[in-house]
């Protein structure tokens, strides 16, 4: 008990943390002045003295708490995330493990999977717009597409480290394919299902961000909910309100922390016998 | 021959005047001798002289040249084996019966191991190592008992294995066997019944048998030593053969009995490994089965399906007698599918075609790509189906896109096309560049200094979950002109995946190697430059391999937003303009080009890295 | 080749010139976030110049912590340590300096993998400013042909065997003559044929070159085989418990093992190890 407390005090305390502090409040308070410059020196930083001040983005962000237009851009932007990345998920995991299964499968498509990965799902944009009936599932279609290849590629990398002593190993006490399959590839190939995940989960916020900006939010109304944080962004700029742009940056990235966050706690769950002992 | 120890009145050396019985039957109460034949003794005692000396004599030194072999008659002598040599023992007293001096029999050693020194006066034996070996050699039923008898007495003394890679070899007539049709049909039955054999078709296993040769070997028979040519793989028709591994080898256990059905001299398999590790002796009159392991080695890479199931049997069956991984590394001449070994020369690269179009990779692989065209022309072109009808189809785009005078404005043949290349290209290049100039250094003091770290990262750990792309706007406001903007969102991209990769590599480096530069009297920079830089790298270029991606993934996603040039430009404009064929256009030069750049920096990686390279070649066998 | 050793049966190590350590009351206590691990305990050893010293002890005990007070990796807490008469740590002067005097040969090797191997042992004279590049390659290049590495210069270590490695990696560090040999359990990861290769070819660097060894060890065969005393070391915090001489005349060589003598050294080391090891295990120490 106290020996735990006294961690947590170290890890809250400890000399990390205080320059953790020290350095953003550095950050934050450089930041200031160069936004600053021009009223306060009368000369305008480069580059930093266009950006909005930390203090007028939290004023704006303030303001925006109240907003239910906000609120609902977090909801597009979260709901379209979960769709693409579970939607990769759900197809991803199967073909990749039918190609570490099947030598001949993975002949056939692997080439052709090769042969697409290198384009950026970003290009797709335009032919997902063409393709799919609503504007809802182009988006989706784009991020689905951005956290597939990783996914994909993750599995196979994972059933490829398997180590050969346990296939040995299972065969030598009588399993059938499906056994071997069950207990030795699925949960082989879990840990590196779970980073793959992690890694999508990034792309998939990335995509889904520029997707937004570059569809023009996903909705006709257009207006300040409905289109998501990319579209918030992207209508914040078009609008001139330059401290809601950072308002939505940030926004952004503490939705995708806590998406990345949570995956982890998941992975945790499904792969226990990685846990530290 | 001359001893300069050795001054000539302490030596009473007569010819031997005693008859040739006395002789022959001193020779019989030695160990080495003790089965020869009467016939034979008689013809080795003939070879014999006899000596004698006094306290306090030399017979020889370390180092003098070993030509003669001793047999004690009588009185004293002390051998004293140099520290070096890997004896058991270094110092023995020898007594009548005694045999000793057989360096004289050794292959490749012409200098004495050992000091032998008269104690008590002493009768002994003389015999010429030479003359010896020549008998030996005429007789190999005598020749093989008696040398083996010798290698049992040498390896009782010594625990080098280098010492008994040089025993003797006598030259020894094998008998063949005849091979008729019937005794085909028995070895094909027989290796069906060997562990690497036994998964293999008849009819492989028919060429194999044509490869075979089949041999009597009688007991006593050598039929290889340690460090003898390693061509021939055999296998155990009948009879007892045993099989004794050099201590070097690394093996579990060092002596085994082979018996029907078992392999052995499967070193003629191993790549690198010209020498054989061990010695067989024939134990029980016995027959085997031979042949070469080149010849083998050939006739599995025609067909290196059943060749790699054979060879990993083999594998596995080395694996469970030996220790050392290293052996393992070695093991299998195939090469694996053209993935291992540095490319050398055009022949090898010929050969590994040739072997990847006998295997049915190629056509799976295009069957995969057929697939893929053909459902893309199908449904688009010929079914029509609901949605796919709005696409452009593969042949309108492969038509627009090799048109001298394209429809929508973009092929191959127009200038502009090249252009969109190029800006594209540029962008990416400068921002990868500016991302390795300072991303690289950046990740290396992050990674190195532990102060730096804790007053930096944290800063670069908030503003990195931001997605790059939700900087485009903010980027636009902070930059001028429509080329910043679009540079910068590349940079950033690329900026963070280096510089986090570069950290990650410092940090992976194993503390021992900087700390060993310490102990070496590195200074700081030293470790810097010596450890630090090269042990990141691997990491680094893992770092850069993403950053190249990652630079085309917002450079796209720049220019489709604002932009005035660029594929990204490109798929985005025709898009807004209904040109729909340069939309694919555009994605696939994308990928075209965005693939090369990410194996231009691999390819550089390699050339940096032949350290691991080689390393890695050697892991994946 | 063996013409070269002069034959000397002796039991106590030669009297060297250099290489004699004395720590005294050396205490370590590591702090991470305020729960203080005690894992030197007020601990005095000397070692002769010249003596294999072979330290044993149960895993997580401390003995790499002494080891790297000794070689300066970190500091010690109060206590000193002395080489040759000269403090490398002690009141004042927490941390020794690390230097080519005191090389350490690391459990798991510590080549660097991005170098030949001819780079690898020329390393220590080129950093020091002691020689230029070529002398010291020329130099590397005899001393690897003395140690029987010839053909190995230009391989990199992942290229080569574990045992090779670890001879290289002793060329490496007797390519800067120092005056003592750290290791630390340094062949732990080979097998047991390829050890008594080791073994017998330390031994033989050893009779060459009479340095200081400082041998951390949980292999009982080992530390008798190779050692002039060998100090059993208690279970956290570490602290001598019992030093054992080895009257076993050097130069020694495999036929030591069957040895009435070695057995009965055996018995005495294993009742006084047995005992920690069960403390130890009792503890839950994991490797440190
Ligand atoms: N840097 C460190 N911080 C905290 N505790 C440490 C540190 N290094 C080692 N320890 C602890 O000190 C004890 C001794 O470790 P060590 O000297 O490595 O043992 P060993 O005898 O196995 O070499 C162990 O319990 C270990 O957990
Ligand atoms: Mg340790």
């Amino acid at each position: 008990m106290s020996k735990g407390l006294q961690k947590v005090k170290g890890a809250v305390f400890g000399r990390g943390m205080l320059r953790a502090i020290v350095s953003i409040v550095v950050f934050l308070v450089l930041w200031e002045l160069g936004s600053r410059s021009k009223q306060w020196v009368g000369f305008v930083m480069p580059w930093v003295g266009q950006v909005p001040a930390p203090t007028a983005v939290l004023a704006a962000w303030v303001e925006l708490v109240g907003d239910a237009g906000y609120w609902q851009s977090w909801y597009m932007s979260f709901f379209r995330v979960l769709g693409g990345f579970l939607s990769a998920m759900a197809i991803g995991i199967p073909f990749g493990l039918a190609m570490a299964v099947s030598r001949n499968f993975k002949g056939v498509a692997f080439p052709v999977f090769e042969v697409l990965r290198p384009i950026p799902p970003l290009a797709w944009v335009p032919a997902s717009i063409i393709f799919w009936p609503t504007q809802e599932l182009s988006i989706t279609f784009v991020t689905f597409l951005g956290a597939f290849y990783t996914v994909v590629i993750n599995v196979l990398g994972g059933a490829r480290s398997i180590d050969v002593r346990y296939y040995q190993a299972a065969q030598a006490m009588g399993a059938s394919d499906w056994d071997i399959f069950r207990r030795i590839i699925l949960p082989g190939t879990l840990p590196s299902i779970v980073v793959g995940a992690a890694v999508g989960m990034g792309i998939t916020w990335e995509v889904v961000v520029a997707a937004e900006m570059i569809s023009g939010g996903g909705s006709q109304s257009g207006g300040s909910g409905g289109g998501g944080l990319g579209f918030f962004i992207w209508n914040s700029y078009v609008g001139g309100s330059y401290e809601q742009i950072v308002v939505g940056m940030i926004s952004i990235g503490i939705a995708g922390y806590i998406c990345s966050e949570v995956l982890r706690k998941f992975g945790g769950i499904f792969t226990p016998w990685l846990r530290l002992r | 021959m001359r001893r300069a120890a050795l001054s000539a009145q302490n030596i009473s050396s007569v010819r031997s005047l005693t008859s040739t019985e006395d002789v022959v039957a001193l020779l019989k109460t030695t160990a080495p001798f003790q089965q020869a034949s009467e016939d034979a003794l008689r013809r080795i005692a003939a070879l014999a002289r006899r000596e004698s000396y006094a306290p306090g004599d030399v017979l020889y030194r370390l180092g003098d040249a070993a030509d003669d072999l001793y047999i004690m008659v009588s009185g004293r002598v002390d051998h004293a084996l140099g520290t070096g040599s890997g004896a058991r023992t270094l110092n023995q007293t020898m007594k009548p019966g005694d045999v000793f001096g057989w360096s004289a029999l050794m292959k490749d050693q012409y200098r004495r191991l050992a000091q032998a020194t008269c104690t008590e006066r002493a009768e002994l034996l003389r015999i010429d190592g030479h003359a010896l070996v020549g008998l030996l050699e005429a007789d190999p039923a005598t020749g093989g008992a008696v040398l083996s008898r010798f290698s049992t007495l040498i390896t009782q003394d010594f625990t080098l294995p280098e010492e008994l890679v040089h025993v003797l070899s006598v030259a020894k007539r094998v008998e063949q066997v005849p091979l008729t049709r019937a005794s085909m049909d028995d070895l094909v039955l027989l290796l069906k019944k060997t562990m690497p054999f036994q998964v293999v078709s008849d009819e492989m296993l028919r060429r194999v048998a044509k490869l075979s040769r089949r041999e009597r070997y009688h007991p006593g028979e050598i039929i290889y030593r340690v460090g003898d040519q390693s061509d021939d793989i055999f296998i155990m028709v009948s009879g007892k053969v045993e099989h004794a591994l050099g201590l070097g080898s690394g093996a579990r256990t060092l002596n085994q009995t082979m018996n029907e059905g078992d392999v052995f001299g499967w070193a003629a398999l191993l790549k690198d490994q010209p020498a054989r590790l061990a010695s067989t002796t024939c134990l029980e009159k016995a027959e085997v089965i031979r042949m070469a392991g080149n010849d083998l080695i050939r006739l599995f890479e025609s067909d290196p399906a059943t060749g790699d199931v054979v060879m990993s049997r083999f594998a596995t069956m080395i694996t469970r007698d030996f220790t050392l991984p290293e052996e393992l590394a070695q093991v299998l001449k195939i090469p694996k599918r053209g993935e291992e070994a540095p490319p050398t020369g055009l022949g090898l690269t010929m050969y590994r075609m040739a072997l990847w179009v006998k295997s049915p990779w190629p056509y799976l692989m295009v069957a995969g790509f057929g697939l893929f065209l053909a459902f893309w022309y199908l449904a688009v072109e010929v079914w029509q189906l609901p949605r796919f009808k709005e696409m452009p189809g593969i042949t309108t785009v492969v038509k627009e896109w090799l048109n001298p005078d394209p429809t929508y404005g973009l092929s191959v043949y127009t200038s502009e096309y090249y252009q969109h290349i190029w800006v594209s290209v540029r962008r990416v290049a400068i921002a990868f560049l500016l991302a390795t100039g300072l991303g690289v250094p950046l990740g290396l003091f992050l990674g190195w200094s532990r102060n730096f770290r804790e007053y930096v990262f944290p800063v670069f750990e908030t503003l990195r979950p931001i997605p790059i792309l939700a900087w485009v706007p903010l980027a636009i406001i902070m930059f001028t002109g429509s080329e910043t903007p679009v540079i910068y969102l590349t940079f950033l991209a690329s900026f963070f995946a280096t510089a986090l990769n570069t950290m990650l590599g410092v940090e992976s480096i194993d503390e021992s190697y900087t700390r060993a530069a310490y102990c070496l009297g590195a200074n700081k920079w030293q470790v810097f430059g010596h450890v630090i830089v090269p042990g990141a790298m691997p990491f680094i270029f893992t770092g850069l391999q993403i950053s190249v991606g990652v630079a085309w993934f917002s450079l796209v996603a720049a220019e489709m937003v604002s932009g005035q040039y660029g594929l990204g430009y490109v798929i985005n404009s025709s898009y807004m303009m209904v040109r729909y064929p340069t939309i694919v256009i555009g994605m696939v030069t994308l990928g075209a080009v965005g693939y090369t750049t990410s194996a231009l920096v691999r390819i550089v990686g390699d050339y940096m890295m032949q350290w691991r390279v080689r390393e890695l070649a050697l892991g994946a066998r | 080749m063996a013409s070269t050793f002069a034959v000397e049966t002796r039991t106590r190590p030669p009297a060297a010139a250099r290489g004699a350590i004395r720590i005294e009351d050396v205490v370590k206590i590591y702090d991470p976030d305020g729960a203080a691990v005690m894992a030197v305990d007020h601990c005095s050893l000397e070692i002769p110049a010249g003596e294999i010293c072979m330290i044993v002890g149960p895993s997580g005990c401390g003995k790499t912590t002494l080891l790297n007070a000794i070689a300066g990796f970190h500091t010690i807490t109060s206590g000193s340590i002395h080489l040759d008469g000269e403090m490398l740590c002690g009141p004042g002067k927490p941390k020794a300096d690390p230097g080519a005097d005191r090389i350490v040969v690391f459990q798991n090797g510590a080549l660097f993998p991005w170098k030949t191997n001819l780079e690898n042992v020329a390393f220590g004279p080129v950093v020091q400013g002691k020689m230029s590049k070529k002398e010291a390659h020329d130099k590397a290049r005899a001393m690897m042909a003395d140690a029987g590495l010839s053909g190995t210069e230009h391989n990199y270590p992942g290229e080569i065997s574990s045992g090779v490695r670890r001879r290289v990696e002793i060329v490496r560090a007797l390519m800067n003559d120092p005056s003592v040999l750290l290791f630390d359990e340094p062949y732990r990861a080979l097998d047991s044929l390829t050890k008594s290769v080791m073994h017998e070819a330390l031994l033989e660097i050893y009779y060459r070159n009479k340095v200081t060894i400082f041998f951390i060890t949980h292999d009982l065969d080992e530390a008798i085989f190779l050692g002039h005393r060998i100090a059993v070391m208690t279970t956290r915090p570490c602290r001598p418990k019992k030093i054992l001489e080895v009257d076993i005349p050097h130069p020694r060589d495999y036929s030591v093992l069957t040895s009435k003598r070695f057995r009965e050294l055996m018995d005495e080391t294993l009742g006084a190890v047995h005992e920690e090891a069960i403390k130890a295990f009792e503890l839950g120490e994991k490797e440190g």
